[in-house]
């Protein structure tokens, strides 16, 4: 037998009784108190903790106040953004009021055309400081049309509902909380919005709290004040989980897409959709790969 | 020495006449610090086994039966490995003994009639001895694919009950810890307070809800006596011991496997056993014995042969034995 042997032998046999020997070293009842930590146990009781339940994060707000909103994203090729811009608590809460007064018997069009136009100045305070920070980081062509989509698209999706009372619930194939806050785990859900489940876009750019058609029309009047031939788009989508439904997306003309596919057709221009409502990726202009059904779309505002 | 080998590996010394002194301390010691690896894991499994019953069962009796059961399920598996490890180096008696027909066919045109069982247990003796004398060296096992799947089931078969055991034992060491954590648990007004609320259906609170009645019905009550873990829940116990531990339990478990694996790397690479003379004893005697029972066939099958020649006409099917015929 070799003397490699021999020495392979004594080691591996070595290394069995040292093993047993430091397993029956910690049955003794000492020094086991460095091994284990019983502060560990005191945080996973912390998970049973209840959250606050956020109905309305408008309810604090007072007039004659101004405050700092702070917006950080990465875009698609996952370069950090960060901006910050000062608007007026007055101008938010006015163009809540001027929703909740709002004859909901308009068409849609003109109900996104109207809430943009209440929030003017609130759109206007963030592309005044996004075209700072891109005239800054010298952004040009599709990098300016990322950077403010992947924006608005950060914010985690919020279900809106029209109905008092309709959080929580299970829709679309997933469980809506009762909190209205953008909530990183995507279940937020806010009741009672009314006319149209649509938030005005300056109360998004102060809650964050948005779903498709919310965040469609900021991400909409943003592209316009970025001189963009842009479009709010609606129709019908559907995937596996959730039944064909109504559904709102961006639309951008002049712009080559980066997914060729669906467009639509309005007064001669050829407008590309664009997904906004989460960030993904994917989600990029021209792609619908998203949804299995896309039909009957149009323009409704431009 | 006290022979441990033999009860474990069948190590018995017959099979060691014909080599040295030397040899043979050094074949025993190593068969016999085998079988005390294996006696070693097979207590723990047992220890294992008890605490997992002791857990469910929180009773003596039953957490016994447990034991005994992995520690019996531990043996015949850990055994099926080792014996599946146990082939001999020696290539040409590893390849006689797997196909003995190259062996056979070196009798086929002997006359085996008349042969007494004495002469047929000469010429295997003699087939032995000139197979020992021809395999004096020992080469190492040609790699083959199908080693590679072989292997990675033998592997994981040792590392899932490694894992079992360890997370046995474990308990076993902190149960102290574990069952203080239990207490706040019990204690938690946290918990009490989210198990507590009815009729939360569709709210967030729905899984937390759940897995805090989950948690207060699996701790024992306050005034039980419990045997050793005070949770009929394993799944808890695992959950408390896994928290306390953090990383440390990641470097208990690796031990645990390697304590399981240093047996099976031994057997597997070390000369000792499968370059050992007793692996080739073994298959000496092997050999042995099938070409013992072979001739032994033969002789039987020509000594029918012969009556049957004399007392039959193929062609005709007709007997001719005048006793039959007058019978």
């Amino acid at each position: 037998m070799s003397i490699k042997d021999k020495r392979f032998f004594s080691a591996s046999s070595s290394v069995f009784w040292l093993i047993l020997g430091i397993i029956l070293f910690l049955l003794l009842p000492y020094f086991k108190n460095g091994f284990y930590s019983e502060n560990k146990i005191k945080e996973w009781e912390k998970n049973f903790e209840q959250e606050k339940i956020r109905k309305d994060s408008l309810g604090n707000l007072k007039k004659g106040k101004t405050i700092v909103i702070h917006w950080s994203w990465k875009d698609y090729k996952k370069d950090k953004h960060e901006i910050s811009f000062s608007v007026q608590e007055r101008d938010v809460l006015n163009a809540k009021g001027y929703r909740t007064r709002y004859n909901g018997f308009n068409f849609i069009g003109n109900i996104y055309s109207d809430f943009i136009n209440c929030s003017e100045s609130v759109i206007d305070a963030m592309y005044q400081a996004m075209n700072r920070d891109i005239a800054k980081k010298k952004l040009r062509d599709m990098d300016v049309l990322n950077y403010i989509v992947t924006a608005i698209q950060t914010p985690p999706y919020t279900k809106i509902t029209n109905e008092k009372g309709e959080c929580p619930c299970k829709d679309m194939g997933s469980n809506w909380l009762d909190d209205c806050y953008p909530r990183p785990d995507g279940q937020g859900c806010c009741n009672g919005v009314v006319p149209s489940a649509v938030y005005t876009p300056a109360e998004f750019i102060y809650q964050k709290t948005g779903d498709c058609d919310t965040k469609a029309i900021l991400a909409y009047a943003l592209m316009k004040k970025f001189k963009y031939d842009a479009a709010v788009l609606v129709g019908f989508t559907s995937n596996s989980i959730i039944d064909p439904g109504a559904h709102c997306m961006l639309g951008v003309a002049g712009v080559k897409p980066v997914v060729p596919g669906a467009k639509v057709r309005h007064s001669g221009r050829l407008y590309y959709p664009w997904e906004v409502t989460s960030f993904n990726p994917t989600f990029v202009l021209g792609n619908i790969n998203m949804w299995g059904i896309w039909r009957d779309w149009e323009v409704v505002t431009n | 020495m006290m022979n441990l080998g033999k009860y474990i590996f069948g190590f018995r010394d017959e099979y060691l006449n014909k080599v040295s002194e030397t040899e043979r301390a050094e074949q025993t010691y190593s068969y016999n610090m085998l079988s005390l690896m294996f006696l070693v894991l097979i207590t723990l499994c047992i220890v294992a086994g008890i605490v997992y019953g002791l857990v469910i069962f929180q009773n003596w009796i039953f957490a016994i039966i447990c034991g005994l059961l992995l520690g019996g399920v531990s043996f015949i598996l850990l055994l099926l490995v080792f014996f599946i490890n146990m082939t001999t180096r020696h290539a040409e008696l590893y390849q006689k003994m797997t196909n003995m027909k190259e062996v056979f066919a070196e009798y086929d045109d002997h006359d085996f009639t008349d042969i007494s069982d004495e002469m047929a247990l000469q010429i295997t003796q003699q087939k032995k001895m000139e197979l020992r004398d021809r395999n004096q060296v020992t080469e190492t096992p040609k790699f083959h694919a199908s080693n590679i799947i072989t292997t990675t089931i033998k592997v994981t078969l040792v590392l899932v009950l490694s894992c079992l055991i360890a997370n046995g034992i474990e308990i076993f060491m902190f149960k102290n810890l574990i069952n203080a954590d239990i207490a706040e648990i019990r204690n938690s007004e946290t918990i009490k307070k989210v198990a507590s609320i009815n009729n939360d259906s569709l709210n967030y609170l729905e899984g937390k809800n759940t897995l805090a009645k989950w948690t207060l019905d699996v701790v024992t009550e306050k005034e039980t006596t419990f045997k050793m873990i005070d949770s009929y829940s394993i799944l808890l116990t695992l959950e408390t011991l896994d928290r306390g531990l953090g990383n440390w339990k990641l470097l208990l478990d690796f031990l645990f496997a390697l304590l399981f694996l240093v047996p099976f790397i031994l057997v597997r690479k070390s000369k000792r056993y499968s370059g050992g003379v007793f692996l080739k004893e073994v298959a000496l005697s092997d050999i042995a014995t099938s070409l013992m029972f072979y001739i032994l066939a033969q002789r039987k099958c020509q000594q029918v042969k012969q009556i049957i020649t004399k007392d039959y006409m193929y062609d005709t099917y007709i007997k001719v034995s005048k006793d039959v015929n007058q019978g």
